[in-house]
């Protein structure tokens, strides 16, 4: 049992590539939604509250990140080695990536998503679980395509670096503001 | 003399209270003269209250019966104008007594200029040892009483008094309140746009549906057309109207209270007992449509606005309870109570709401009773008023001096000087303006005598736009006289552009000089 339970943690590579596969989209879609903002903040914030409002966002997305790493890990304790832990970063990868895609296209329609009754959300629910499923199992069936995945992963990696160095100085204005 | 165990503990209990009063009166180093009374001072906001709605301003529906009653004891100003078209700046004007183009809250959920902070109601009270005590439903006035909260002694935050409240801002990060609420905002909420949080905002939408269901279930008999509510805080104004009894009993005297209620603003969530209160049919006779119209059809406005009054009238009906319990207690003795609003709300010419460049009547002009320390009668005032007016008038009424930031000038009515009607009372919409630049993105609106010009500036195709109106003669402002009467359009455009060209000159590189 704790062989089993030793196998399930991570290691260092697998975590800091699952993470960057939670962070990626996270980041990305929160400094794309940003920028779309910054027009308009720029009009009513000064310099230092708009460099508070980025601080906080930027901040939140690696505790979002967190979060959706942490609901990884605990899928990944949860169900058998052979359908998550032996492929840890590729099906971590899928899993984020496609719930982003979902969730970026949820936020997208939103206005007409919020007109939906019960039977559009179930037919939603069901394409995604469909898509989600198929794309698992072929993954988890593929010697290929985690490969490549992993590849992807390892490179994007980098920006993980870049992301945490940025964070990190925006936490510290985030305290800064509250200090002050 | 001998105390025996039993009196020294009857006294000693007393003691906490001999404590209190000894600090009240001289909790600060101010001017404040001992023994002096001062009046205590009420005033309430109904956010959205457009004057154009109520039968105390002659309104075809009997929206107000509870203010007319306290209109019978009261000044009624009946062209009082709002500074903004919005909560946050108007509110701010209100605040500060000074207009947009100085406090500079212009945008939605726009804070004063920071080094202006400390130029606000409460503080001008603060030195006559005023217990100060302020309350918003509004999130937006929230931000500027949150900002003005070294002035104020006894804030309480806007959650305390809703059903729902689901922000967490201000519990994290209760040092950088504004900022962070915003960036909450744009991380939750965002409406127009997409919100900054993938994932979390999702989860957080629908754990609000859940907790709006519950609340639903809960109140959804009483409230039919739903609960009210803004921004995702949801409340009943009788919770409001209880806490405010409360505090006009219970608190130290002199009290200074800002109490800012939301109904009449949208959503219009009446209470069931109002509900198809007005279904009668009646419709006012529609408006040539404004180039700014939103597209709403004039039967869709007109269900809107019977909405809006029938939320008014429930509006109404708690003030009625408040001014019963006033009188039974008998506060008016040695109380100010002033009800007004931050802005209107209009149902015409295409546009619901108030988010609109225009500066129509219905926008603009709001109410104005005030009701004196022991007055028995009432009094019309027909001047052309603004929201700046406040702070000088209750300054006037301390004997206090007014400050020379303030740009209002003392009511008529409380003034000793003869009322004068070329007084140029200003409203402005300036969302497209940077915050801290010179105003060249805005519509303003100048009210001289009986005439009143709209002017908008910077707005693409439609850049130097302008409409004059007779009030006196047209105060449904359905004639346009802009291109008639030219000479009375260029006379007020000198003094526009002059009032321009002073606030512009004293302000250089987005500061004061």
């Amino acid at each position: 049992m704790l062989t089993s339970l030793k196998y399930k943690i991570p290691s260092k590579k697998e975590t800091i590539h699952s993470f960057t596969a939670c962070a990626f989209p996270i980041y990305i879609w929160a400094i794309i939604s940003l920028l779309h903002e910054i027009p308009a903040l720029i009009l009513r914030l000064s310099v230092w509250d708009l460099v508070g409002v980025i601080a906080y966002t930027i901040s939140f997305a690696l505790v979002e990140s967190g979060i959706v790493f942490c609901i990884l890990l605990t899928i990944n304790f949860t169900l058998p080695p052979k359908f998550f832990r032996d492929k840890f970063i590729a099906i971590s990868t899928l899993v984020v990536f496609l719930t982003s895609i979902g969730f970026m296209l949820a936020h997208f329609f939103d206005s007409g998503i919020r007109l939906w009754g019960k039977f559009e959300f179930v037919l939603s629910a069901v394409i995604f679980l469909t898509i989600l499923s198929v794309s698992y199992y072929i993954v988890l069936h593929s010697e290929k395509i985690p490969e490549i995945i992993e590849k992807v992963v390892e490179r994007l990696s980098l920006l993980l670096y870049l992301y945490l160095a940025i964070t990190l100085l925006f936490i510290v204005i985030v305290v800064i503001r509250n200090l002050l | 003399m001998q105390l025996n165990r039993r009196d020294f503990l009857k006294l000693s209990s007393l003691l906490p209270l001999l404590i209190h009063q000894l600090n009240q009166p001289f909790s600060d180093e101010t001017d404040f003269i001992p023994g002096e009374e001062f009046p205590n001072i009420v005033i309430l906001v109904f956010d959205a209250l457009s004057s154009e709605n109520m039968s105390l301003y002659g309104y075809n529906r009997i929206t107000t019966p509870n203010l007319d009653r306290f209109a019978e004891r009261a000044m009624v100003y009946h062209s009082h104008y709002a500074g903004g078209s919005f909560t946050s700046s108007g509110t701010a004007s209100l605040l500060t007594g000074t207009y947009p183009w100085t406090h500079r809250a212009i945008h939605l959920h726009g804070t004063v200029d920071e080094k202006l902070a400390r130029r606000n109601l409460f503080e001008v009270f603060k030195p006559l040892g005023y217990h100060s005590i302020a309350y918003s439903h509004n999130l937006l006035a929230t931000s500027l009483l949150y900002q003005f909260r070294e002035s104020i002694i006894s804030l309480l935050r806007t959650r305390e008094l809703c059903l729902i409240d689901d922000q967490f801002a201000d519990r994290l990060f209760p040092a950088d309140f504004n900022v962070a609420f915003w960036s909450e905002w744009l991380m939750m909420r965002s409406e127009e746009t997409n919100p900054s949080s993938l994932f979390l905002s999702m989860v957080h939408r629908f754990y609000r549906a859940l907790r709006k269901r519950g609340v639903t279930k809960d109140y959804g008999e009483e409230f039919p057309r739903g609960i009210p509510s803004l921004h995702n805080l949801f409340f009943v104004l009788e919770d409001a109207i209880d806490w405010i009894m409360e505090k006009l009993l219970f608190s130290p005297k002199p009290y200074l209270c800002y109490f800012h209620l939301l109904p009449p603003h949208e959503p219009y969530t009446t209470r069931g007992d109002y509900l198809d209160l007005f279904d009668d049919d009646w419709a006012p006779t529609p408006k040539q449509e404004s180039p700014y119209s939103e597209g709403y059809s004039t039967q869709s406005l007109d269900t809107q606005r019977r909405y809006y009054d029938e939320y008014l009238a429930y509006a109404d009906g708690e003030f009625g309870r408040l001014y019963d319990f006033m009188n039974h207690e008998g506060l008016f003795e040695n109380t100010y109570l002033i009800v007004t609003s931050d802005h209107g709300e209009m149902f015409e010419r295409g546009i619901r709401g108030h988010v609109t460049p225009t500066l129509y009547q219905p926008i603009t002009r709001i109410p104005l009773i005030i009701s004196r320390p022991g007055q028995v009668f009432r009094e019309d005032i027909f001047t052309p008023t603004s929201c700046i007016d406040l702070i000088p008038t209750l300054l006037s009424e301390t004997k206090q001096s007014i400050p020379q930031w303030c740009e209002g000038k003392i009511l008529p009515g409380f003034s000793h000087t003869n009322d004068s009607n070329d007084y140029d009372i200003y409203s402005m919409d300036a969302k497209s303006n940077p915050k801290m630049g010179e105003i060249r993105n805005a519509s303003i609106s100048l009210i001289r005598g009986e005439f009143k010009l709209i002017s908008y500036l910077g707005y693409e195709g439609l850049s130097n736009a302008y409409e004059l109106y007779n009030l006196s003669k047209d105060p449904g402002e359905r004639n346009d006289l802009s291109i008639s009467h030219t000479g009375i359009l260029k006379d007020l455009l000198e003094i526009m552009e002059t009032k321009l060209g002073t606030v512009n000159e004293n302000f250089i590189g987005g500061r004061f000089k």
